[in-house]
């Protein structure tokens, strides 16, 4: 029979679809399904010509997209990808693809962001965190392992709820309202703040306890800790002192007088647990990380990417958005969160030494903080202009201190998830611990 | 020994494409375009497999142990050796006459309850 164009398009076309049949199923059977399909598409030729075809390529393609799920599902294989990546293996699609899904979503919400005035961004932004994690529940249920890929949308979850604020949380929890305050001493504590920051204490407590007797806490890791815990107190005191220098220079009153005022001392109870929130709920998430590295070793990054992934900087709604170029911003906030939500994952699961696997993990890392901070600053120059207002360094540098610390948080991460050979030689836990 | 992972369990019945694939196999060794074609004729044309539904089946049925896979050919001038031939196991066989008895059993009752009249 000589060659026929319609039916040798046919063939490399189906041809290409097999393609999306698993790798082990494809290697048992993809000669035979192409021959079936050829001698199939020869006697629809025959029969009726390129109606024949197309009848036969309609039938072909409900056959295919029906049965390419259930081999996917149904393959053994298929759980590698889902929920593990094995270095040195080849990419495990399924699992990254699933991990590309909260980015893909954001990046989409962005881009509506800046080309219109709708206000879907912020439906996909608040409610996508909550939607992503149920299908990594439910592997998680039915597996009775957490999948590598959901690390992300945990992540992402955590940073959403923590950005409501405490306050939000814990009105939804009804049965842990008992009451807005508490008095210690005349000095009135919001509970809202309270509660949350002390919770973080323990856990914190608990898991810094379980890492050093297991010894994980490594040299560098102290050393980041103590640089974590340096840069709180320094965001607390500066803050302090700028309010107490503010409120000399209203009053008029010397700064003793103003220390012993009933709202100062108010203050100056309150204000260090609006910052403690923010900076110990990120370092519970680091520590959180740590319980995945066990089994996930550098992929638990993927857990602070999440984390990372809904930072808003500034866009449309922001006061600021008259004063300084709104698409270049936004142009430059969508460049590093491809570079950080959509490269960052996929490098490090391609990376096989540990020595690249930081590399992969601190470059993006690096991206982000540089962005953030340079964004932070020119605002924050741009805007102290339009009100004439002198901005000192301390002024600068607290504006862009949430970065630096979760800069400082992310180091602390890399030391803890990744420890270099010369560090795994100290902490490596005994054989036996090892093989329990 | 019955296969323990097997996704047929006996007694409950077969899908349409299992059934008739074991039944197309029941009078001889046959490949995948061969089994397609007896599908289609057994079923006037009702049941057309595509080449994912049948060779996921045969993967299936082969996981299964109710078909094997075999080197003889059944005519030698028919034959194209690059083409799998698959045979029907005691098993199989087995599954299929179960299926059948199911199946006659179930239109004896529809005839004693006389479901052709109802449509008049």
């Amino acid at each position: 029979m000589k060659p026929n164009r319609s039916i040798e398009l046919s063939q490399h076309i189906y041809r290409q679809l097999l393609r999306l049949y698993p790798q082990s199923y494809r290697t048992t059977y993809e000669t035979e399904m192409f021959r079936v399909f050829t001698d199939q598409c020869r006697e629809a030729y025959q029969g009726r010509g390129g109606l024949g075809l197309l009848t036969l390529w309609l039938r072909t393609l409900m056959d295919v997209g029906k049965t390419v799920v259930i081999e996917h599902i149904s393959d053994p294989n298929a759980k590698v990808g889902l929920l593990d990546a094995i270095p040195n293996a080849p990419l495990p699609w399924k699992g990254v693809l699933l991990v590309l899904i909260p980015g893909l979503i954001f990046f989409v919400s962005q881009i509506e962001q800046v080309t219109s005035n709708g206000d879907w961004f912020f439906f996909a932004y608040y409610r996508a965190a909550y939607f992503l994690i149920l299908p990594v529940l439910l592997i998680w249920i039915f597996t009775r392992r957490f999948p590598v890929w959901g690390l992300i949308p945990l992540g992402l979850l955590y940073g959403t709820l923590e950005s409501y604020g405490p306050g939000y949380l814990i009105d939804k929890l009804t049965f842990l309202k008992l009451s807005d305050t508490l008095v210690l001493s005349g000095i009135t504590f919001d509970l809202n703040y309270l509660m949350p920051v002390s919770v973080c204490v323990v856990l914190l407590c608990g898991l810094i306890w379980y890492n050093a007797r297991r010894r994980q806490i490594s040299r560098s890791v102290s050393g980041w800790l103590a640089l974590y815990g340096a840069l709180i107190i320094f965001q607390i005191v500066v803050e302090a002192q700028r309010r107490i220098v503010q409120e000399v220079a209203y009053s008029g009153s010397n700064w003793q007088t103003v220390l012993g005022s009933a709202d100062m001392k108010q203050f100056l109870f309150q204000m260090p647990l609006w910052y403690l929130y923010t900076s110990l709920s990120f370092l519970l998430l680091v520590f959180i990380g740590k319980i995945f590295a066990r089994k996930h070793g550098g992929l638990s990054f993927l857990l602070l990417l999440g984390y990372l992934l809904p930072t808003i900087v500034f866009g449309r709604y922001g006061e600021w958005t008259d004063i300084i170029p709104f698409y270049w911003v936004t142009s430059v906030v969508l460049i590093y969160r491809f570079v950080v939500a959509l490269v960052a994952p996929v490098w490090l699961v391609r990376e096989v030494s540990i020595t690249g696997r930081q590399r992969a993990a601190a470059i993006p890392v690096a991206v982000a903080v540089i962005c953030h901070v340079t964004l932070n600053v020119i605002v924050n120059i741009i805007m102290a202009n339009q009100y004439a207002y002198q901005m000192s360094l301390v002024d600068l540098a607290l504006a862009v201190w949430n970065q630096v610390l979760v800069a400082a948080g992310l180091g602390l991460a890399v030391a803890l998830y990744l420890p270099r050979e010369k560090d795994t030689a100290v902490v490596s836990p005994p054989l036996e611990t090892v093989t329990e | 020994m019955p296969n323990t992972n097997s996704a047929f369990v006996p007694g409950q019945p077969l899908t349409p494409a299992v059934f008739h694939i074991l039944l197309a196999l029941a009078d001889g060794d046959k490949h995948g375009y061969a089994i397609m074609k007896d599908v289609e004729d057994q079923t006037a044309g009702r049941i057309k497999l595509g080449p994912g539904t049948l060779y996921g089946t045969i993967k299936r049925l082969l996981a299964a142990d109710l078909i094997v896979e075999v080197d003889e050919r059944p005519d030698p001038e028919l034959d194209d050796e690059r083409r799998r031939y698959y045979r029907l196991t005691a098993q199989g066989r087995k599954l299929a006459v179960e299926e059948n008895q199911r199946l006659t059993q179930a239109v004896k009752v529809a005839r004693t309850k006389r479901l052709e009249n109802l449509l008049n």
